[in-house]
């Protein structure tokens, strides 16, 4: 009885969380962790675990507001009762639960999961030059693109992607950029084959993918053929991306007007 | 080593943070800290929810005239409840850490002020920027990477 009054809780608490990205990202981004995807799959498991009735139709009416909602002042004000709503439900359902003992046991496990979660996000010690560089690199991309979440490692078909950039809001149609990060990009040969596996890693993403390929070393003057994908030189020393190289970039992803609206000066 | 002291041009970073929620940490999340944090003590490009000396002046005020009334107590709570909500913890450990909070007294939500050093932090350790531009995000950090400076 204890363990279904606190699934409930985490459910309502979630669904809570599910209407607080959709009207305030920002603040969403404050408090948790958890991408849209994890959100929703955790709340799906627990609506499963918990058969609860009222649950389901909360997810509808949050993607109902935000589907079906043009007024965008409106559709963040039901949305915020949805979120009070539910973390109110959710604080009561969990004055329900007993408190379990402070066992040594269960605090060193729960420990334990976090520091596994730490050690696989932030490898430390393993972060080699060539990461180095697609991390600041993607940093200062994403100065330039603030409705853009990054992913590196990102693993996809067997394949592990350099850098992932993605929207925020998948819903929209701004594409996904893919980042493969090189040494060097001065060789012709190199570029080619650079190219090529570029290509196939953003593959998966569909014909708008944008690819980047980064690296500290271009050829000069060079430019690459074909509209969706872009050499990208990065100086670590500056942390300065090539401005023209980026602005060709920026325009293929936001369109020329966004790209002066997102503008942003150098960190 | 690319640090963030480099990387951001600044030496540290300031962040305010409650008792509660470092003793929660210290408890559940391995003394490992989540914490946003700007370059500056007073970023005045940055919004007042953003800005670590105006949190920590608000939050202080409040607890010391028990202004159990004051949004920011509501806030504080819901932000410590949606914090625990979206982590990894059970939900019955999640449901017991919620009622924890709703009914934790005023002084625990007394403030502190954190100066990070951000000269031994490497660059890929942040995970987020926010709303503001002088607004980032650590997920790991630990008691030997900060400074508390006020209390």
């Amino acid at each position: 009885m204890s363990d279904m009054a606190a699934q409930k809780a985490k459910l309502f608490g979630l669904l809570g969380l599910r209407a607080l990205f959709e009207h305030d990202r920002a603040e969403f981004e404050r408090v948790a962790d958890l991408s849209r995807k994890d959100l929703d799959r955790a709340i799906r498991s627990l609506i499963d675990e918990t058969k609860d009735e009222e649950a389901p139709s909360v997810l509808d009416e949050i993607q109902e507001i935000v589907q079906g909602t043009d007024n965008a002042g409106q559709a963040g004000y039901l949305l915020r009762q949805i979120q009070q709503v539910s973390l109110r439900k959710a604080q009561q359902l969990a004055l329900l639960v007993p408190p379990i003992s402070n066992s040594d046991e269960y605090i060193e496990n729960s420990n334990r999961d976090d520091i596994r979660v730490s050690q696989r996000e932030f490898p430390a010690g393993l972060i080699d030059g060539q990461q180095e560089v697609t991390r600041l690199a993607v940093m200062a991309i994403l100065r330039r693109l603030p409705s853009y979440s990054a992913k590196f490692n990102f693993r996809i078909d067997n394949r592990e992607l350099d850098a992932l950039i993605e929207p925020d809001d998948s819903s929209s149609n701004l594409p996904v950029v893919v980042v493969e990060t090189k040494s060097r990009l001065v060789d012709l040969g190199r570029i080619e084959q650079a190219m090529l596996q570029l290509k196939r890693n953003m593959k998966p993403f569909g014909q708008h993918a944008i690819g980047i390929l980064l690296s500290g070393v271009v050829r000069p003057n060079f430019r690459l053929e074909g509209q969706n994908i872009f050499l990208l030189r990065y100086n670590i020393e500056t942390n300065a991306l090539d401005y023209e190289q980026f602005s060709a970039i920026s325009t293929a992803v936001l369109g020329r007007e966004s790209y002066q609206r997102s503008k942003r000066p150098n960190i | 080593m690319s640090t963030l002291a480099k990387h951001l041009n600044q030496p540290y970073g300031y962040s305010c943070q409650c008792w509660l929620a470092v003793d929660i940490a210290n408890r559940f999340f391995n003394y490992t800290y989540r914490a946003w944090f700007s370059t500056e003590l007073n970023p005045v490009g940055n919004g007042f929810s953003s800005n670590p000396l105006v949190i920590f002046e608000d939050l202080d005020k409040v607890v010391k005239t028990n202004d159990f009334n004051h949004g920011r107590v509501d806030q504080l709570k819901t932000r410590l409840c949606n914090w625990v909500l979206g982590s990894s913890l059970s939900p019955v450990r999640t449901a017991n850490l919620i009622s924890e909070i709703m009914s934790a007294p005023m002084p625990a939500l007394r403030p502190q002020l954190w100066k990070i050093d951000l000269s031994n932090i490497h660059v890929s350790r942040i995970v987020n920027l926010g709303q503001f531009y002088n607004e980032y995000q650590l997920r790991d950090l630990v008691r030997q990477e900060i400074e508390v400076i006020a209390q």
